[in-house]
């Protein structure tokens, strides 16, 4: 990787990551995000020259970054501005799966201690989420590079474009409906509710990219490196777990992420080929 | 045919546990809907015949063995339950009778459009060299032809180190020889085409070799590009063609340039060594960037992997034992090593699982044990990749310290190696257009 590359990768993250967070004061979040808009210009004016040398460098960090930040906006967006949400939809919807209501059934079946432990395997998305990216961006080249970032393209866009136009926030923000207790306190418990708090609330629960990110990046390892997919298959499957448990998503969220996150991938490659000719 | 697929299927988890890569070559060439006859070289006992089995799942094989087999207790119930057919061998002492059902069975097989697998040689060996084929393969060829469009498939089961724990298989089809071809030849000019086919395909060198061999193809393979990085699956079918290449090269052995590159070879190899280097590893890149993305990927891998692979070495432990002290006193010689240990270690690991986990069941219930059943495979198989990873792992850190203590040694090595490596070439161009020569 190109020193470019990193440096630009880390100003990324820490960008986003404090805007995100409002870990800084108000002043200095807006620096930081004129900071990023500036190099977001930067990046579009590199990138859309394609015989500049940091062209192949830099396009796979600027989409990486748009994706995840436009997570943020397109979810906002979708349950700001939209007519109304469709959370009551995919109750109906878990229902008519399984035969009835599988946030209420988790919260009779589940012990008490099993929370932190989901907890903890919710918060492990994001370390697991920009290290896979890291390793796979790092390991591919080329051809390969371009299908693996138009498969993670395609899975966000599909996320996205359900977020905006089929919005909804969730289970967690109709208790009532699902006969909910608070949530047993503890330490993951309380910082996963923290971590949604602070990146604006509940939005954008239909389909679930929690599921859908962290099955595609899973999915990708697959052929490429045999025992970390198979080490990162129970975090994953803990994650679809956790999202139902913890109340961010409904079961009809977590299946569609997941069939996503299983089509994209082959989509990406027939996608890439096809615009390479 | 249920028995067939249960053999096959239980052979699978055993050839994949003892095996780590088990590569299949040339499957598509295989001709559908007609009868085929599976010539191959014998080196691994039963372990050949599980793989052709495994490779040609879900299409059924009749597999061949020695009668005197089927009167083993457990071999002898898989044999009939997978349909094989037997023959009878004067050197196991049964009395002299004719094999005539046998080849009509197997002609009746071949006229039915199945596939029936066959030793030519008639042994399990460890020669290297191919021993004398036996005509009946080419006779019962000859008679299937006679009604039915049969093919005749040499192919080759190469074992990179067959009785070692972990270690890497090719199986390689070749052109199916025709029904014309069958027929326009006699039974031994068509068993000396056969062999010739199979001989071809196969590396004839004694095993002891096999490993230097692979050192010096892996020194050429890899002579100036970087290693793949670990993790990767990585051909077996390119290492065992250049292994091929280099063993035909041997052969010339009265050539004095093919007997200075053996020296040659063996200077690199103790050089090499003494700087700990492998030699796919020779041009390993050396950057400190390229060096901490190994460590964090490694790294990371290897920390999140470990509680999986603990947990699943810990219980794997009490099969690994048990297998290790059977295979110790029943396998008399290296050749049936693997036979054993993948024949006994189904049974074994089978019982030791549900012994463990009947006590897991009283401990901690139904649900827990049936939990624990079924996660069961999936650590143990992790356990054995985490093994792989972690060996390759260290001796890939092993390599790069060696390179990197000593820039003068390796830039020395490296040219070296450069020009072994075009010799080699040379020595190969100089004799194929003698060959080209002697042939005009």
């Amino acid at each position: 990787m190109h020193i470019v590359e990193v440096l630009l990768a880390l100003f990324l993250f820490a960008g986003s990551a404090a805007s995100m967070w409002s870990l800084l004061p108000a002043p200095a979040t807006e620096s930081i995000l004129l900071g990023i808009a500036g190099m977001l210009l930067l990046s579009l004016s590199i990138i859309s020259n394609q015989r500049a040398s940091l062209y192949r460098r830099v396009r796979p960090l600027v989409t990486v970054f748009l994706v995840f930040n436009l997570y943020g906006i397109a979810g906002k967006i979708g349950t700001a501005s939209m007519y109304g949400t469709i959370d009551s939809q995919l109750q109906a919807i878990d229902h008519a799966l399984v035969g009835f209501d599988p946030i209420s059934f988790l919260q009779s079946e589940l012990p008490r201690w099993s929370y932190e432990v989901l907890a903890i395997a919710y918060c492990f998305f994001i370390p697991y989420i920009h290290i896979s990216l890291f390793l796979h961006l790092e390991a591919r080249s080329g051809s390969d590079r371009d299908e693996f970032l138009t498969g993670l393209v395609v899975l966000y866009t599909c996320s996205l474009l359900g977020c905006l136009f089929l919005p909804a926030y969730g289970p967690a923000a109709f208790p009532a409906r699902h006969n909910l207790l608070p949530l047993p306190a503890g330490p993951f418990v309380d910082l996963t509710a923290a971590g949604v708090a602070s990146t604006g609330g509940l939005y954008g629960a239909f389909p679930s990219l929690h599921v859908g990110a962290s099955a595609f990046l899973c999915l990708a390892d697959r052929a490429r490196d045999q025992l970390r997919f198979l080490i990162y298959v129970p975090l994953c499957l803990a994650i679809m777990v956790a999202t139902l448990a913890l109340r961010y998503h409904y079961l009809v969220d977590v299946i569609c992420g997941a069939s996503l996150a299983m089509i994209a991938l082959p989509l990406g490659k027939q996608l890439s080929r096809r615009w390479q000719r | 045919m249920m028995s067939y697929r249960v053999i096959v299927a239980t052979a699978r988890l055993g050839l994949l546990c003892f095996y780590r890569n088990v590569e299949v070559v040339g499957i598509e060439r295989l001709p559908h809907r007609r009868g085929l006859l599976l010539t191959s070289n014998h080196t691994n006992a039963f372990v050949d015949s599980l793989l052709v089995m495994h490779a040609l799942s879900p299409r059924r094989v009749r597999i061949t063995a020695k009668a005197a087999l089927l009167k083993t207790p457990l071999l002898g119930s898989l044999l009939r339950g997978a349909g094989a057919i037997t023959f009878h061998r004067r050197e196991d002492g049964t009395a002299q009778r004719s094999n005539g059902e046998a080849i009509d069975a197997v002609v009746a097989a071949l006229t039915r459009e199945e596939i029936v697998l066959l030793f030519p040689e008639g042994f399990s060996h460890s020669d290297g060299a191919l021993r004398p084929f036996k005509s009946g393969a080419a006779r019962m060829a000859i008679s299937a032809a006679a009604t039915s469009s049969v093919a005749v498939v040499p192919m080759s089961i190469t074992y990179l180190d067959k009785g070692r724990f972990r270690s890497d298989v090719l199986l390689e089809f070749g052109p199916a020889l025709e029904r014309d071809t069958i027929r326009s030849h006699t039974p031994p000019a068509l068993t000396g085409i056969i062999r010739q086919h199979v001989e071809n395909l196969s590396i004839t060198v004694p095993p002891s070799e096999m490993r230097e061999l692979a050192w010096v193809a892996d020194l050429i393979r890899y002579s100036l590009r970087s290693p793949e990085r670990i993790g990767t699956r990585e051909s077996v079918y390119d290492r065992v063609v250049t292994m091929r290449e280099i063993a035909a090269l041997r052969a010339h052995a009265d050539n004095p340039a093919v007997r200075e590159l053996e020296i040659a070879a063996h200077l690199l190899y103790q050089r090499a060594g003494q700087y700990g280097v492998r030699p796919h590893e020779l041009w390993l890149p050396l950057s400190p960037w390229r060096a901490t993305v190994f460590v964090l990927r490694e790294g990371e891998v290897l920390i999140a992997g470990l509680p999986f692979a603990l947990w699943g070495a810990i219980h794997a432990l009490p099969s690994y034992l048990l297998i290790k002290t059977a295979v110790r006193c029943t396998a008399k010689d290296e050749d049936h090593l693997a036979t054993h240990a993948i024949f006994l270690g189904i049974p074994l690991c089978t019982s030791v699982a549900l012994v463990q986990t009947a006590i897991v069941g009283t401990v901690a219930g139904y649900e827990v044990a049936l939990l624990y059943m079924l996660t069961l495979p999936f650590f143990v198989y992790v356990a054995l990749l985490y093994a792989d990873r972690l060996k390759d792992s260290l001796l890939r850190a092993r390599s790069f310290l060696g390179l990197v203590r000593s820039r003068n040694g390796r830039d020395i090595l490296r040219a070296e190696v450069t020009e072994f490596r075009n010799r080699v070439e040379g020595i190969r161009e100089e004799i194929k257009s003698g060959l080209h020569q002697e042939i005009r």
